[in-house]
């Protein structure tokens, strides 16, 4: 097509103009839907945000994961694919035209490379294929369109390989140095109806890739081109911090009650879904048989946008329905989810699914005041008490009676405060945890004191119930505690009250340098300030990762460390469900308080997941308060006490250390 | 249909109470204090009739201290439509209560008063039956759920192993029991109304109570005794020897037998 006829070049450009309008009118249909979210800035810090399309969009970094290998080398590759051959359509496309070619479209290496990746693709395309239709992944969406796309992948691959090696053949393309793969099609195409076959291709090949344009944004093959603003754009937040509600008092709703309460990033979240199910695949409420699926959360939320928006386009002032999460599917799917944050870990386009599902709980807590009944009484509990159990206020700091732990009012110059938290002060079971920190920083002689009745409920159970108004009460308040005893540092024992203030309490201005208990015990581990002996018989202690240390704040080394550094311990994993896998213990997101009537209790799975491992574990650690009530609960109703003991790793520590 | 519910607040079942100095009452220095719960549910149970018609008008009134307000605003933050203080000494007794009640009552024409069947601090329940008496209104107690209909109420008592359903005409006074639900947690606009809301303020002499002298008097308060440690006994084989071990121990140490 070097010499391209002008009659031909008519066609080809009433065929681009077709396929750019094709898929033009229906992407400015898309955005204008999209304007119908609520605003939310989401501009800042450029520099990370292009980091993030170099090795999330192009590097794919979050599809090559844990369990996904092969499955993410696959779509790598078709990827990778689709941007070189995308080049090879756009010069094919501007040749027929004009008669020139893009730059390195002509050499050698380019032509390897796309003959290359054309191959490769068509292997990715058959094996994506047989294993849709014979290896069904189980939590998979397989819609028609999935094969429609595959084939039409399929088919440019092919006409792409035919035009060359028949234009080759036909000597109306320069061999150049041929490709491996195109040499032995050549001689294939190596006779008299070359020149036919190559123009044929040539102009299936240029139909099909026009008729992609066409078809692609009508379809959840989208995502090729949404990922690109939809990882330019995703939350610069810590991943553990929820977004704020500004200048409540003032507002008059609140969360999501309908398709205009959610931010255009949310809505663009939907369009950026490609069904690939890895979220409800690792959704441990989905798991254990409750209604919640964090896939169909989100394609719930298009669908409606979709199915609604186009009526609200034409009408700004019409009637909206509520999510489609509080009519057809109950709001059961939304209390449901412990904000592990499985499914944010595992999507490959970043899609925010907790974000959604909190601003819609905010709705049905601060709009309808419809929370459970027992997510309410907690709330009343945090409200009155400053404590979800209820417990007297005064009796805070009531297990360091006798412990010879001061306040910050008897030692303000203190370097760090201890945050204990509701549980390690209530519970009696935490308790020893405290104690066992407490023991542990002495030896040490790390200064530090404690608040005692003065600290309350940081506030997180509230806000993951949907309650801003209420975190930012509890916030505020302890805000103004830390402030006036002019606190620097805060070392928590609990990874909710670590994440919080480290990462929420900023956006109230509370900023503070917040250490976990176990990063902080490696830290005096490293630093010799504490030495461990023998105190204890060898065992093998298994290590459960949670959430909030783990995926929310990225600490997964650290207590394996220190497990690893007390004597005679040997680590185990809860494989393969451990580190950014790890299976949430089922209390997070409020859900401690809340009652688990559907399905199987999630502790109960973790628990079979930890004794499906074999390891000959005689206990399981952990670094968290929930996770080790939970944990309690699970082998006592297993059966398996005498045999496996939940513990938190500082309770190894304190056991073995030596006083010198 | 037009209700009126009398609250009283008291210190929050969270607290830890502590005797007063001067052994006769507790110390309420920086105590939470809330909604008596009998009388949460008594607002739980007129709102319901409210959510199933919104022309009814659900109305609260406390008798106490300006600390009182605070009650009154949680009960309008949870949906209750206007509330009145009427301010009185702490220690006002539970007749002068029902008195300054009755009079609030009379200029409200409710159709139907409800009050918890007792308050959590003192749990004297004496106000609510004090009331309907100087009201000259018949009363209900025990109530778990009401019905209107006809030209009365239809009001369900707990009884031992079930329930009772009276009718009453209108107007009458039902002290609360439970409600079917758990008190409502308001919803964030209705605290923020809440707020903005007047509370109109009355005191005893303004409604022509004149307070009578105390008729019983508080003599002492002591908190109870520090629970002592369990006592386990070792099974070591003698069931016979163990048996007779507890019953004396019962017997002669916890006086229960």
């Amino acid at each position: 097509m070097t010499a391209p006829t002008q009659g031909l070049v008519l066609l080809l450009l009433a065929l681009i103009a077709l396929g750019f309008a094709g898929f033009f009118w229906r992407a400015w249909v898309l955005y204008r839907l999209l304007r119908l979210g609520r605003n939310e800035d989401r501009t800042d810090s450029p520099a990370r945000r292009l980091r993030d399309e170099i090795v999330i969009y192009l590097g794919q970094r979050k599809l090559l994961k844990r369990p996904y290998y092969v499955r993410g080398l696959g779509h790598a590759l078709i990827f990778w694919g689709f941007l070189v051959i995308t080049y090879g359509s756009a010069d094919l496309l501007v040749a027929g035209l004009v008669g020139r070619h893009l730059p390195l479209t002509e050499t050698g290496l380019y032509a390897w490379t796309l003959d290359i990746f054309a191959v490769a693709v068509l292997a990715a395309v058959i094996v994506a294929v047989v294993r849709r239709a014979f290896l069904r992944p189980p939590r998979m969406h397989i819609a028609p369109e999935g094969y429609v796309i595959l084939g039409l992948i399929a088919f440019l691959m092919v006409t792409l390989l035919v035009f060359e090696s028949a234009g080759i053949a036909a000597g109306q393309l320069e061999p150049g140095v041929t490709p491996p793969p195109l040499a032995g099609l050549v001689s294939v195409f190596s006779g008299e109806g070359a020149s036919a076959v190559y123009a044929g291709a040539w102009w299936a090949h240029v139909v099909a890739i026009l008729a992609f344009a066409v078809y692609l944004p009508r379809t959840k093959h989208l995502h090729i081109v949404t990922t690109l603003p939809n990882v330019y754009f995703r939350s610069s937040r810590p991943r553990g911090a929820l977004q704020m509600i500004d200048d409540i008092e003032n507002k008059e709703t609140f969360g999501a009650a309908n398709i205009r309460d959610f931010s255009w990033k949310q809505l663009l979240d939907g369009y950026t879904c490609t069904e690939c199910g890895r979220c409800s695949d690792s959704c441990p409420a989905l798991a254990t048989g409750k209604t919640l699926d964090p896939q169909k959360i989100v394609l719930d939320i298009r669908d409606q946008l979709l199915r609604e928006g186009p009526k609200l386009l034409a009408d700004p002032k019409a009637e909206t329905t509520p999510p489609a999460h509080w009519v057809e599917t109950k709001p059961d799917e939304l209390w449901a989810c412990t904000t592990c944050a499985a499914c944010v870990e595992a999507c490959p386009v970043t899609i925010e699914h907790i974000d959604k599902i909190v601003d819609m709980r905010r709705s049905l807590t601060l709009m309808e005041g419809t929370a459970p009944p027992e997510a309410q009484r907690a709330m009343t509990n945090i409200e009155r008490a400053g404590n979800p159990w209820g417990e007297p206020r005064e009796s805070r700091g009531d297990w360091a009676q006798g412990l010879e732990i001061p306040t910050f009012a008897e030692k303000p110059d203190a370097e760090y405060l201890y945050f204990v938290g509701c549980a390690a002060s209530y519970d009696r079971r935490n308790q020893r945890v405290a104690r066992a920190l407490t023991t542990i920083l002495k030896s040490a002689g790390v200064s530090f004191a404690i608040l005692g009745a003065a600290e309350t409920c940081n506030g997180d159970p509230a806000r993951r119930i949907g309650n801003e108004y209420l975190y930012q009460l509890q916030a505020q308040q302890n805000i103004e505690t830390l402030n006036a005893a002019a606190v620097k540092k805060v070392i928590t024992s609990c990874p909710h009250c670590f994440n919080t203030i480290a990462n929420e309490y900023p956006q109230l201005g509370g900023n503070y340098e917040v250490v976990h208990a176990l990063p902080l015990v490696k830290r005096l581990i490293d630093e010799k300030r504490i030495s461990l002996g023998d105190g204890a018989a060898p065992e093998r202690v298994a290590y459960h990762d949670p959430c909030y240390l783990g995926r929310h704040n990225g600490i997964y080394d650290a207590p394996r460390d220190v497990l690893d550094a007390v004597p005679g311990v040997t680590r185990t994993e809860i494989a393969p469900h451990h580190r950014e896998r790890g299976f949430c213990c089922g209390a997070g997101g409020g859900r401690m308080w809340m009652e688990e009537k559907m399905g199987q209790r999630v502790n109960h799975r973790r628990v079979d997941q930890l004794l499906a491992t074999k390891s000959g574990a005689t206990k399981v650690a952990s670094g968290c308060p929930y996770c080790l009530i939970m944990l309690e609960e699970g082998v006592g109703a297993k059966g398996v006490q005498e045999s496996i003991t939940p513990v938190d790793v500082l309770e190894l520590v304190a056991a073995r250390l030596e006083t010198s | 249909m037009k209700f009126l519910v009398c609250l009283k607040q008291v210190p929050d079942s969270t607290v830890r109470v502590k005797v007063a100095p001067d052994g006769k009452s507790i110390a309420t220095d920086g105590i939470t204090w809330s909604i008596s719960p009998y009388d949460e549910y008594a607002i739980e149970l007129a709102l319901e009739q409210k959510d199933a018609d919104p022309a009814t008008i659900v109305s609260v009134v406390t008798v106490g201290p300006a600390r009182s307000r605070d009650a009154l605003r949680q009960a309008l933050a949870m949906g209750c439509d206007d509330a009145t203080l009427v301010t009185a000494d702490e220690k006002a007794g539970g007749l002068d209560v029902a008195k300054a009640l009755a009079a609030v009552v009379r200029e409200a024409k409710p159709d139907l008063v409800l009050c918890g069947k007792q308050a959590s601090d003192d749990d004297q329940g004496l106000v609510g039956p004090a009331l309907a008496d100087a009201l000259g209104w018949p009363h209900v107690g025990m109530l778990t759920k009401l019905v209107p209909g006809g030209d009365g109420v239809e009001l369900w008592r707990e009884v031992e192993g079930g329930h009772e359903v009276w009718s009453a005409p209108l107007p009458v006074v039902g002290l609360v029991h439970k409600s079917a639900k758990e008190p409502r947690y308001p919803s964030l606009p209705g605290i923020m109304k809440a707020k903005k809301k007047e509370i109109p303020e009355k005191d005893l002499a303004a409604l022509g109570v004149t307070a009578l002298a105390p008729r019983s008097e508080v003599v002492a308060m002591e908190p109870p005794p520090q629970r002592g440690g369990g006592k386990i006994l070792k099974a070591d084989g003698d069931a016979k020897a163990l048996a007779t071990e507890l019953a004396r121990l019962l017997h002669e140490e916890a006086k229960v037998l």
